[in-house]
């Protein structure tokens, strides 16, 4: 009987602190993000004193996110930076973590991120140095990033990444790391007409063409979400595993229109004449989540077929040792102890695209307009006098969450 | 309660044994959460992991230093060449600042007494101040437009790396292996002309547990 006390209350006890492992505020903020309120969102978020040791990885990358939606560049890169520290740590694999989950279930674990996610911190935090114009460093993120996409045990690609890896490298006049970044990209996205001259303005290097660049780095839509999915093994055995699913968001592509802003008729302005561009679909990270996920569920559901049979060895223990109830009782335990770990980057977009533009030098109004599947607009942002000067690149970045 | 012993005829029971290890086990950890501070000597050379570090700054800074004051010009020259810092540039894949390197190595050239160098990042403020000297101040105080001293050589290098890790194999410990590499080089203002290089490299291996607490 006493055992039985000693296990229930051990059981109960991982049942609170499994059930106890919420990040307060980020459930709020993320609404919040998502309705379009970023100031209240960012208030939300940073209201959070603490996050609790094992989100705190999620935590920062949230709140990263949202400080870079919102144009915070270097609290965005503070909170990244971090969040990519605490990930080194994480390579150690803790036994007593380990142990603890096998039998109860993944939310025990320290959040590591998903490989694509952790891609993405040193992608994003590359993004905010390039708004920053500290190239060396958006170098240095861009590097990182690579080098996780190259540990990944997952066959999947970035090639939003890969650009704008190529792009930095091109920046720094590493003009053969810039071409073999941009080559990468064309294999994975033959279709982007701008890619050719990409790799064919690195092949000849620095060469004065008296033009400058616009880069629109165009971010849509939501990141798919995951959600538990239960397998029932008769006749009383449950395990639940977690899934991908997409939400809904009616974005499905941009336009970017650039108007030279000038007090002359048009052809006195310099030469400036206005211009669109489509942008082009890089990442599909809703296509990325999946794959992951697929590749990785014969690994789960080992293990959940690992755990299962523990815990009816322990159940069988209890029962022979106590009684046939004790040994119920056990496995109901057991049983509302199952939980799948859906925890994931909910702030990330959909989609990663990216619009390129050569420009004569001079000042213009950039607007970006987030169209529907039947190319009606849904919203605009619009830059107003952006500075286009000769070999020089301009970044513009920009999200719809519709 | 018995109380027998094994080999003198104590025995303690199951339970009472169970405690006393929890005890110990907790005991353990927790002598271990209380946070502490010591100071360390500047001179000892203390690694917490395989990445750039202050005594790798201090070692190659030494090293560069040493190198421009043993070789030409400056150890040709009788009087002081003047010198600006143009940079590092960093190409390695981590977050160096690379302007505490060259700040290093110009604090122990200036201190040698052999070369002079100018306040580069400072320049506009340097203007400011001697356009608001102009008519403003007495004429004995008065800085002139055109009494800067100009730069004989640029100083400036690249600091790169290369980062390997042990092959993927079942294993407890994960090696990785990285390799830095300093160049820099004085370059003769009127020439363009190299007229100093010297690289310097820092190997160093890394053994990190895969398993743990």
């Amino acid at each position: 009987m006493r055992r039985l006390s000693f296990l229930v209350l051990l059981l109960a006890g991982i049942f609170l602190l499994v059930n106890g492992c919420a990040t307060p505020g980020l459930p709020g903020s993320r609404n919040l993000f998502y309705k379009g309120d970023l100031e209240e969102a960012e208030a939300r978020v940073e209201s959070v004193r603490r996050a609790r040791g094992r989100n705190r990885v999620l935590f920062l990358m949230e709140r990263g996110l949202i400080y870079h939606t919102n144009d915070r560049y270097e609290k965005s890169n503070r909170d990244l930076l971090e969040a990519a520290r605490q990930l080194e740590t994480l390579e150690t694999v803790k036994v007593a973590e380990q142990t603890g989950s096998f039998f109860s279930n993944d939310l025990l674990l320290t959040y590591r991120g998903e490989p694509f996610e952790r891609v993405l911190i040193h992608t994003y935090s590359a993004l905010n140095f390039l708004k920053l114009r500290k190239w060396e460093n958006a170098l240095v993120e861009c590097k990182m990033a690579l080098k996780e996409l190259e540990r990944s045990p997952f066959s999947y690609s970035q090639p939003f990444t890969n650009y704008l890896a190529g792009v930095s490298y091109e920046i720094m006049d590493e003009y053969d790391d810039a071409r073999i970044e941009y080559e990468k990209v064309l294999k994975a996205r033959p279709d982007i007409p701008f890619l050719k001259h990409d790799i064919e303005r690195v092949l000849a290097g620095r060469k004065s063409s008296g033009r400058g660049e616009l880069i629109c780095f165009i971010q849509i839509g939501k990141s798919s979400i995951k959600v538990p999915f239960e397998v029932f093994v008769p006749p009383d055995k449950r395990f639940v595993l977690p899934e991908y699913r997409s939400r809904n968001y009616l974005c499905r592509r941009a336009v970017v229109a650039v108007e030279p802003v000038c007090s002359l008729p048009v052809p006195s302005c310099g030469g400036q004449m206005s211009v669109s561009s489509e942008s082009y679909l890089l990442t599909d990270l809703e296509s990325v989540a999946g794959k992951v996920m697929k590749e990785r569920m014969e690994k789960e559901i080992a293990r959940e077929v690992a755990r299962l049979a523990a815990k009816e060895r322990i159940s069988r223990e209890v029962e022979r040792e106590s009684s046939e109830l004790a040994g119920d009782i056990t496995r109901i335990g057991f049983m509302l102890l199952e939980s799948a770990d859906t925890r994931s980057w909910q702030t990330l977009p959909a989609k990663l695209e990216v619009a390129r533009l050569s420009l004569e030098p001079g000042t213009y109004g950039v607007r970006i307009r987030f169209l529907d599947a039947k190319s009606r607009m849904l919203e605009e942002s619009f830059f107003e006098q952006v500075e286009v000067n000769p070999e020089k690149v301009v970044f513009l970045i920009c999200r719809s969450v519709l | 309660m018995v109380v027998l012993c094994h080999r003198e005829g104590f025995k303690m029971r199951r339970r009472d044994i169970l405690f006393f290890s929890l005890l110990s086990v907790s005991i353990f950890f927790f002598a271990g959460c209380f946070a502490h501070v010591r100071p360390v000597d500047e001179k000892t050379s203390t690694h917490y992991d395989e990445r750039f570090d202050y005594v790798d700054l201090k070692v190659l800074s030494e090293r560069m230093a040493s190198s421009i004051l043993s070789g030409p010009p400056v150890a040709e020259r009788t009087d002081r060449p003047v010198v600006v810092v143009y940079g590092i540039s960093n190409r390695t894949s981590e977050h160096i600042d690379t302007k505490a390197l060259t700040d290093s190595i110009r604090t122990r050239l200036v201190k040698s007494g052999k070369v002079r160098f100018l306040n580069e990042t400072q320049r506009e403020n340097i203007e400011r101040e001697i356009e608001t000297m102009q008519g403003k101040v007495s004429p004995k105080t008065q800085v002139k437009l055109g009494s800067q001293v100009g730069a004989e050589y640029m100083l400036t290098g690249t600091l790169s790396s290369i980062e390997k890790e042990e092959m993927k194999q079942v294993r407890l410990h994960k090696k990785s292996l990285f390799y830095y590499k300093l160049t820099m080089e004085l370059t003769d203002i009127k020439t363009a002309l190299i007229e100093w290089t010297d690289e310097q490299e820092i190997i160093r291996e890394a053994d990190r547990p895969l398993i743990g607490w």
